[in-house]
């Protein structure tokens, strides 16, 4: 009898432990996956009639697995919880006939709960009449040693229009914040400006300079042959300016080109010299700041207070930059790499998108590569026109081997292997002469 | 560190010795009995400690030397995706009756390198998958192991007998070229069991256990111009793609809390075994992000039946298994100073496997001339489930095996021969796949493609090992045992071999 009871006992025992264990789901498929409801809604300017818009769709892109997907603008969207960037376009006629684009969008929407409702706003394509920027090549060559080289960086300034338009008094500048940190700034000034450090204007009375329809004009850091100090760099005496810093530290001087003017060095925040970030964290632009250089230094100073949270604690922090209004920019190019973007450094009026060079932080194939705006179409004369949506994801083609490059034939890698490939944009094959 | 644990285990050994020399059968003659044919037969019923003094008939103990070298791909039978094996170890093991009481121990040292070790930079990863960092690059992976056990069993009481084991290994794993992992990993078991004997041969046994998995992951990078990026990846071929390139290092913190129930009435057992581990991995570079999540639940049910009657003995065991491991990921909002918040999680990942198996034995002997026969059979099923974008992989196989085992005793030598041939069967699979254009997910897909491929193709091994003691005084034997286990996958006709030898000491 006592067996009996013990057996049964250990019986009763055995098929909890098997209920515990297998009364579960054996396993699942995505029919079960939990979905939440995204409407949009989106906010046209007020001179364009919503019911006048055509093709108009979102691209949905989940931050977690890079994954886009494209949908109807109509309906409303089934997805799984996350993190997504959210892309509105749509095209509308414009009374003269000529078709133009609208487009909103918005980083980091948190799409989590049953229904989520998204006011996006959206804004048509600006068209400043003025110059823009072609070329940023921000991450500099290799020496054979393996060792970087700083100083062959350079930004390509284009006219895209068919008119002549005078360089004199653009402002290059470099965003103050990094595009992989963000921080809660207070005040956020970013409807109103961008936060910069960096300012160097071309010089001229408004008449010295001017720029032909197709033509480029070239910023250089070093206007000097630089293969005399890398065999696999590239000449760069015939760009039109350079930027040269006086360093306070004899260590660490700038190299003044003879045979380059110099860019009107309004500020900068280093003490040495400047180069362009060569990992690209950072935003770079051209403005037209209507004021003098005194007046701006002392009127547009930004003071700001955040907070820094580590495993060590909370550290509030302040800061000083310059502002640069949105009013005064003429356009913006955001940078980033795919592993550390955080956010997006200026008002998505100005730049809804980023581009880059290698996907991770210091990236070994980033180096010999630029960013170069992608070309529409070629001109009767032969010269390109560029794409300008104010969405650098969209307008620029990543990761290009840079246009001096292509057109000395010098190094693409650290062996020195000669390029021999020539395009407009990077991508579209150009002839050789 | 080294010289310090042979030090430590000579001690150990002299300890031992000066117990065992007490038992008044000859070192050959244990060392056949030691792992005799019926005793070994039960596997689960032994993770009751206090059933360890059934375990061995006789007290043995040994310090032991191996090397053993792979060259070829496990794929077929093993997910961890390395090449090959090189290493050697030096051990000490002791089980010992000492009247009514059982005491064994044991401690290892390991030293080896895996060869070319690819889509995986961190240690253990059949503990810790799928998720663990990655780089494309990969390579040969040195691993150093320390192990330390023992245990003890004795009755209390006319009715109970109690039990206990604890233990603790310690790896370190590294690369000395980029990508340079070193991973440090800690896994501390303890476990206690009792028996209760009710009636005269029915004895019921609980037994509960408890360990802690810890693994500290980190990748290092010296070279000046850049380095490959770490993918953290979330199975089947999956990546999070949001932290591709960040945080180098990752830490694993694992709790398996199991619980067991045992029967035996005289030579008839039955076992039952339930575990769930709980395991979470985070990213200490991004402010201790806590990225994925996974458990386990895992049931084991074992019963078996043996008979002897003079020299002849006859034993069969009924084996049955099923695992179910899902895994989370965390989602993240949008990091502000440098805080992720999460906003959500979702089970992404399944693994689920059952397997039951039939295994027989026929020995026929006695203590000098003993041949041993075990016949096995074993069906498998294996199948995994990546939610969203859908990713799914299932394969059932059947495992037939053959196991002969000689042994002979010839004045002052012993012999061992064993040899087993497996024949694995593919008898179904299942895999799904979206096309990717892009990496690392080509790679990555390819990896998981070669797996599922090896795992449902059919597969053959053989098994050799030989083993020759010669007793030195009266209480030692020297032995030399050498092995070699040879594979063959109907998969890209892919071979692998092991080749293994050894010296001990027993005594």
């Amino acid at each position: 009898m006592t067996n009996k009871k013990h057996l049964c006992l250990t019986l009763l025992c055995l098929a909890f432990i098997q209920a515990i264990t297998t009364g579960c789901n054996d396993t699942f498929d995505d029919s079960s996956m939990l979905t939440c409801r995204l409407i949009i809604q989106p906010q046209f300017p007020d001179d364009i009639n919503g019911e006048s818009l055509t093709d108009a769709a979102v691209c949905v892109r989940n931050i977690s697995t890079r994954i886009e997907e494209y949908y109807p603008a109509t309906d409303e969207i089934f997805l799984t919880p996350g993190l997504y960037d959210i892309t509105y376009t749509a095209h509308y006629t414009l009374p003269n006939g000529v078709t133009s684009t609208l487009r909103g969008s918005i980083h980091s929407v948190q799409v989590t709960g049953d229904n989520t409702l998204l006011k996006l706003k959206t804004y048509s394509s600006i068209d400043t009449d003025d110059l823009i920027i072609s070329e940023i090549f921000f991450t500099g060559t290799l020496q054979s040693s393996g060792n970087q080289y700083y100083g062959d960086d350079y930004i390509k300034l284009y006219n895209n229009t068919d008119h002549v338009i005078y360089a004199d008094g653009l402002t290059l500048f470099e965003s103050k914040f990094t595009t992989v940190n963000k921080y809660d700034y207070s005040p956020d000034i970013m409807d109103e400006a961008v936060t910069v450090h960096a300012l160097y204007t071309i010089p001229g009375n408004g008449n010295e300079h001017p720029v032909q329809p197709g033509e480029y004009i070239m910023l250089a850091d070093n206007g000097i042959d630089n293969r005399i100090l890398n065999p696999n760099s590239f000449d760069l005496r015939h760009a039109n300016f350079e930027w040269y810093d006086v360093s306070t530290k004899p260590s660490h001087v700038d190299i003044d080109s003879p045979e380059v003017p110099n860019l009107d060095k309004w500020y900068c925040y280093t003490l040495s010299f400047w180069t362009l970030h060569n990992r690209g964290f950072k935003t770079y632009g051209i403005a037209r700041i209507p004021i003098d250089k005194e007046t701006y230094l002392k009127d547009y100073l930004y003071q700001y207070d955040y907070t820094i949270v580590v495993p060590a604690g909370t550290f509030p922090m302040t800061g000083s930059a310059y502002r640069l209004p949105n009013s005064w920019i003429v356009d913006v190019v955001n940078c980033s790499v795919q592993s550390e973007f955080q956010w997006i450094l200026t008002s998505p009026r100005l730049d809804m998108g980023w581009t880059h060079c290698g996907t991770i932080d210091h990236d070994k194939s980033r180096y010999f590569h630029s960013v170069r705006r992608k070309a529409l179409y070629l001109r009767p004369d032969g010269t390109p026109v560029l794409q300008d949506t104010n969405n650098s994801t969209e307008d620029f083609n990543p990761m290009c081997i840079p246009s001096e490059i292509e057109e000395q034939g010098s190094a693409i890698d650290v062996n020195g292997t000669p390029c021999t490939s020539l395009t407009y944009d990077g991508i579209l094959p150009k002839p050789r002469k | 560190m080294r010289s310090k644990l042979i030090l430590a285990l000579l001690p150990l050994a002299i300890m031992v010795q000066g117990e065992i020399k007490t038992d008044s059968v000859g070192i050959l003659h244990r060392l056949t009995l030691y792992d005799d044919a019926i005793s070994a037969l039960p596997q689960l019923l032994y993770e009751n400690a206090a059933f360890m003094p059934d375990a061995h008939p006789v007290s043995l103990g040994n310090l032991h030397g191996e090397y053993l070298y792979r060259y070829g791909f496990l794929s077929a039978l093993d997910t961890d995706p390395d090449r090959g094996l090189r290493q050697y170890s030096l051990s000490a093991e002791a089980y010992i009756h000492t009247g009514v009481h059982t005491v064994w121990g044991n401690a290892a040292y390991i030293n080896g390198r895996q060869i070319n070790r690819q889509w995986c930079e961190c240690a253990d990863y059949n503990m810790v998958y799928p998720y663990v960092q990655a780089t494309p690059s990969g390579g040969d992976l040195h691993r150093e192991q320390y192990t330390f056990g023992g245990g003890w069993a004795g009755p209390v009481s006319n009715r109970f007998s109690l039990g206990a084991t604890l233990g603790y290994e310690a790896g370190i794993y590294y690369r000395r070229i980029d990508p340079r992992p070193r991973n440090v990993t800690g896994n501390l078991r303890l476990s206690f069991g009792a028996v209760m004997h009710t009636a005269p041969l029915f004895d019921i046994g609980m037994s509960f256990g408890f360990n802690r998995y810890t693994q500290s992951s980190d990748i290092l990078f010296l070279s000046e111009m850049g380095h490959d990026p770490i993918y953290h990846l979330t199975g089947l071929g999956t990546h999070y793609a949001r932290f591709d390139g960040l945080g180098s290092n990752m830490n694993y913190t694992g709790y398996t809390f199991s619980g067991a129930l045992q029967l035996k009435y005289r030579q008839a057992y039955a076992a039952v075994t339930c575990s769930r581990l709980t395991m979470r991995d985070i990213i200490p570079s991004l402010n201790k992000l806590p990225i994925a999540s996974l458990w386990q639940n895992t049931l084991r049910t074992e019963a078996g039946w043996s008979h002897r009657t003079g020299i002849h003995s006859l034993g069969t065991v009924l084996h049955f298994e099923a695992s179910r491991r899902h895994g989370t990921e965390n989602i993240f909002g949008d990091p502000a100073a440098s805080v992720y918040p999460q906003i959500a999680a979702l089970e992404m990942f399944a693994d689920n496997r059952q397997s039951a198996s039939m295994s027989l034995l026929y020995a026929v002997g006695d203590e000098n001339l003993q041949l041993c026969i075990y016949p096995s059979a074993r069906i498998y099923h294996h199948s995994q489930v990546y939610r969203s974008p859908l990713r799914r992989s299932s394969l059932t196989r059947m495992n037939l095996g053959m196991r002969l085992r000689g042994d002979a005793i010839s004045g002052l030598f012993a012999h061992r021969f064993t040899i087993e041939g497996n024949v694995y069967i593919p008898t179904s699979n299942t895999w799904l796949m979206p096309i990717t254009d892009q990496e690392p997910n080509i790679s990555l897909d390819n990896i998981y493609r070669y797996y599922h491929k090896a795992q449902s193709s059919a597969l053959q091994t053989i098994t050799v090992t030989w083993r020759s003691a010669c007793r030195i005084l009266n209480n030692y034997a020297l032995a030399m045992e050498a092995g070699w286990h040879y594979g063959h996958s109907a998969a890209n006709n892919a071979n692998f071999n092991v080749v293994q030898f050894s010296f001990k000491l027993y005594f």
